[in-house]
C-alpha cells in the first residue's frame, strides 16, 4: 500500500483575478521506502507540494492520504500529531532554534510528543551519534559549519522514527564537500529503509534519489523511476543539452571568435578605473 | 506536566537570554507590588501600633473627647473635625463628670499654649500637659526616671518629661531636678517618662514631646488657653461601664443645652475609628496599585506581542516539529505569567527591604502582611495570564509555511 495517496489536489492561492494554481490537479502514489526527488523550475510547485504532504498546507481540492488516512480535512492540532509522528522535516536553512543547544534542537519532536527529558536526550545522543555528531551535542547552531547543522537537522527529522523525512533543497547553502556529506547521509537513511522526498534543483543529486518527478506550472509532468546510484535517463538527456548549448548561443548571435578574445578581466578593470577617476575629479572640484 | 516543566524551563532560558529587557518589563509590575505591599504594611502597622495604644487602655475606659466623631461609616474627615473642634469641653463639664457615681478613676487630659524654656533654649514642639496623678495608670504609660507626681503635689510647680523633651530642651537623658520656665513660672523635672513608639495620624499626644505638669497649676498659669483633649474616665467594672457612659453623655449633654458637640466613647468605638479611617486609606491606596499593576500588564502584553513577532521562525520550527497550536499557546502563556509572577516576586523583595529599612530607619513599624503578599502572587499571575493570552494566540494562529520562509 502506498504511504502518501494524493488525487486531484490542487491549491489555488488568493482570489478571483489575483488568484494563483500553485498545484494543479496533482496525482501521485509514493510508496515506503522510496527516495523521491523532485525537479523542476522555481515557482512549479515543488515546494507547494512539499508543505502539503508535509501537512503545513492543505490542499484547496482533492484527496491526501497519508498512511491510508485522510489528512486533508483533518482539523489542526490532530494535524500537527500527525506531523509531529510521521514526518520528519529538512530545509534549505536548517532551522535551527539559534538559542538552544543541538542536542536539544535534535530532541524538540520528542519534546511535543510528552516525552520525559531523560529518555528524549538519550534517544537525541542516539541520532546525533549515528549523523557524526557526536561530540558537537552541547554546541550552539552558531559554532557549527554548515554541513554540521544541516546533519543535525537531519537528526532532528530521524529522531522521532517518522515515517517520511521531507527535505526541501537539503543542500541549497552547503558547499560541494558538505552536500556530499549531507547526501551520502541521506543516502544511509534511506537505506535503513525510510521514505525520502527530496526537492533540488541540482540534477546530479538525483542520483541517490529512486524516482524523479519533475513538475512544471503544478502539475507533475514526468515521473522516472531510477536505480539508485545512477543518473536517470532525463537528466542524463538534461545535463547533455546543457553541454550542447553553445551551439545555441551561436546561433543566437555570440560567436566562437568573440567568446575566444579573455574578457573576463579586462573591461572590470576599466570600469573600475572610470569609477576611481570620476571619484577623484569629483573631489577636486569639492 | 512534564510539557509545563518544559515551558517554565523555556520561559527562564528566554527571560536570561534577554535579561534587561525582561527586568525592564517587569519593573512596572515590581514597583506596584513593592508600594502596595510597603503601603499595606505600614497601615497596618499603624493600625496596630494606635489599637495597641487604645488597647492597653483597659476595657473600663471610657473617653469623652470633644467634638462630634462619627463611630460608624468613618471618613478620612473626621480627623479633621476632631482636630477642629477642640475647645468644646469645658472645666464645667470635667468637674461634673468627677462627680458622678461609679468612676474608679478619672484624669484630664488639657493643654495650654506655651514655650518651654530651660537656660537659652526653647522646644517649640513641646505640648505641655495639664493632668492628674492617674494619667500613668490610666493610659498604661511608665516612667522611667525619677516618678509622676503623686495626689498631694496637685499645686506643685512639678513636671514629667517625655525622653524627646530631655534630650532636645535638656541636652540630656536624664534632667532630673533641673528647673526649666514655662510661662514665667519655674517647674522642676520629677520625672521622665519612658519612650513610647510615636504613633501617626492618632489624635492622642505624642508623649516623648510632651510636658505633663499638674492639672491645678495647668489651669493657674494656661488661662484661657487651656483646652480639653480628653477626659479619661475608668468605670468601677466593665459591666457599669456602658451606664456611666450613658450618664456623662447625658451630664455633658446638659451643660452644653442640649448640643452634641463632644463624643463619649468607649475602647471598641475608639478602635472601630481608627479601623475605619485605616481600611479607608489602604482601599485608596490599592485602588491606586490595581491601576499601577494594569498599566504594568500592558506593558508585559506589549513585550509579549513583540516577542511573537520576533520569535515567528522559532513558531514555525516548533510548529514544524510538531506542536500543537495549545502547546504554543501554553508556552507564550507560561513566559508571560513567569515574567509577571517573577516580578511579584521581586516586588515582595523590595516591598520587604523597604519594610526593614523604614522599622530600622524610622519609629513606624510597618508590618509584613502575609496575606497581601499572597494576594499580590496571585493577582501578578492573573496578570501574567490576562496579559499573556492574547499574544499566545497570536503566536498559535501563525501560519508555519509564512512563519519559515
Amino acid at each position: 500500500m502506498a504511504i502518501i495517496e494524493i488525487s486531484n489536489a490542487s491549491r489555488i492561492f488568493g482570489f478571483g483575478d489575483a488568484a494563483t494554481i500553485a498545484l494543479d490537479d496533482v496525482a501521485i502514489n509514493i510508496e515506503k521506502g522510496e527516495f523521491l526527488a523532485i525537479m523542476g523550475p522555481s515557482g512549479s510547485g515543488k515546494t507547494t507540494l512539499m508543505n502539503t504532504i508535509g501537512l503545513l498546507d492543505r490542499p484547496t481540492h482533492g484527496t491526501y492520504k497519508l498512511e491510508g488516512r485522510d489528512v486533508a480535512k483533518m482539523r489542526v492540532n490532530r494535524r500537527a500529531k500527525m506531523r509531529r509522528d510521521n514526518i520528519g522535516f529538512v530545509f534549505q536553512s536548517f532551522n535551527l532554534l539559534p538559542r538552544v543547544s543541538i542536542i536539544e534542537n535534535v530532541s524538540l519532536p520528542l519534546l511535543y510528543k510528552g516525552m520525559g527529558q531523560t529518555k528524549r536526550l538519550k534517544r537525541a545522543a542516539a541520532v546525533l551519534e549515528q549523523v557524526g555528531l557526536s561530540e558537537r551535542e552541547y554546541f550552539y547552531p552558531h559554532q557549527l559549519s554548515g554541513g554540521e547543522l544541516q546533519r543535525a537537522a537531519i537528526a532532528r527529522a530521524l529522531v522521532n522514527n517518522p515515517s517520511i523525512i521531507i527535505a526541501d533543497e537539503p543542500t541549497g547553502n552547503l558547499d560541494s564537500e558538505s552536500t556530499r556529506v549531507v547526501m551520502e547521509l541521506l543516502g544511509e537513511v534511506h537505506k535503513m529503509g525510510n521514505t525520502i522526498l527530496m526537492v533540488t534543483h541540482n540534477p546530479i543529486l538525483t542520483r541517490y534519489a529512486s524516482r524523479i518527478i519533475y513538475m512544471r506550472d503544478g502539475s507533475i509532468v514526468y515521473d522516472e523511476a531510477s536505480a539508485v546510484g545512477e543518473l536517470p535517463g532525463r537528466v542524463e538527456r538534461a545535463l547533455q543539452a546543457v553541454r550542447s548549448s553553445r551551439e545555441e548561443e551561436r546561433l543566437a548571435g555570440v560567436s566562437d571568435y568573440i567568446r575566444a578574445i579573455p574578457q573576463n578581466k579586462t573591461p572590470a578593470r576599466k570600469s573600475q578605473r572610470i569609477k576611481k577617476q570620476t571619484t577623484r575629479t569629483r573631489k577636486k572640484r569639492s | 506536566m512534564s510539557m509545563t516543566k518544559e515551558h517554565i524551563k523555556m520561559a527562564f532560558a528566554t527571560m536570561s537570554q534577554s535579561r534587561t529587557r525582561s527586568f525592564m518589563t517587569m519593573l512596572g509590575i515590581i514597583i506596584s507590588v513593592a508600594a502596595v505591599i510597603t503601603i499595606v504594611g505600614l497601615g497596618h502597622g499603624l493600625r496596630n501600633q494606635v489599637s495597641g495604644q487604645i488597647g492597653k487602655l483597659g476595657s473600663n475606659l471610657i473617653l469623652v473627647q470633644p467634638g462630634q466623631t462619627a463611630t460608624s461609616s468613618v471618613d478620612l474627615t473626621s480627623l479633621q473635625s476632631l482636630a477642629s473642634q477642640r475647645g468644646t469641653l469645658t472645666e464645667q463639664d470635667y468637674t461634673s463628670i468627677t462627680k458622678l457615681p461609679g468612676i474608679k478613676q478619672i484624669s484630664p487630659v488639657a493643654t495650654i499654649s506655651g514655650l518651654p524654656r530651660f537656660e537659652n533654649k526653647t522646644m517649640e514642639r513641646a505640648s505641655i500637659v495639664g493632668s492628674n496623678d492617674k494619667l500613668p495608670d490610666i493610659i498604661g504609660k511608665e516612667i522611667e526616671y525619677g516618678s509622676f507626681f503623686g495626689p498631694n503635689d496637685t499645686n506643685k510647680n512639678h513636671a514629667v518629661i517625655g525622653r524627646g523633651v530631655a534630650s532636645e530642651l535638656f541636652g540630656e537623658n536624664v534632667p532630673i531636678g533641673k528647673s526649666f520656665s514655662i510661662r514665667n513660672s519655674e517647674f522642676i523635672v520629677t520625672g521622665v517618662f519612658t519612650q513610647s513608639p510615636v504613633t501617626p495620624l492618632s489624635p492622642s499626644i505624642n508623649f516623648n514631646n510632651a510636658i505633663v505638669i499638674p492639672y491645678n497649676k495647668a489651669k493657674e498659669i494656661g488661662g484661657a488657653s487651656l483646652q480639653f483633649i480628653q477626659i479619661l474616665v475608668v468605670a468601677e467594672s466593665a459591666e457599669t461601664s456602658q451606664a456611666l457612659a450613658n450618664n456623662i453623655q447625658n451630664t455633658i449633654k446638659a451643660n452644653h443645652g442640649g448640643q452634641q458637640d463632644f463624643s463619649v466613647l468607649q475602647q471598641e468605638e475608639a478602635l472601630a475609628i481608627s479601623d475605619g479611617v485605616f481600611s479607608q486609606l489602604t482601599m485608596f491606596i490599592t485602588g491606586a496599585a490595581i491601576i499601577a499593576l494594569i498599566v504594568g500588564g500592558i506593558g508585559v502584553m506589549n513585550i509579549m506581542f513583540a516577542s511573537v513577532s520576533e520569535r515567528t521562525r522559532e513558531i514555525g520550527i516548533r510548529k514544524a516539529v510538531g506542536a500543537t497550536n495549545k502547546q504554543i499557546i501554553n508556552q507564550f502563556m507560561t513566559e508571560a505569567i513567569i515574567i509577571t509572577f517573577s516580578g511579584g516576586i521581586l516586588g515582595i523583595l523590595l516591598a520587604s527591604v523597604t519594610i526593614l529599612t523604614i522599622r530600622v530607619t524610622t519609629s513606624l513599624q510597618p508590618a509584613f502582611v502575609l496575606p497581601i503578599m499572597a494576594l499580590a502572587l496571585a493577582v501578578t499571575t492573573a496578570i501574567g495570564l490576562a496579559s499573556g493570552i492574547l499574544p499566545a494566540l497570536k503566536a498559535a494562529k501563525k501560519d508555519p509555511i509564512e512563519s519559515l520562509r
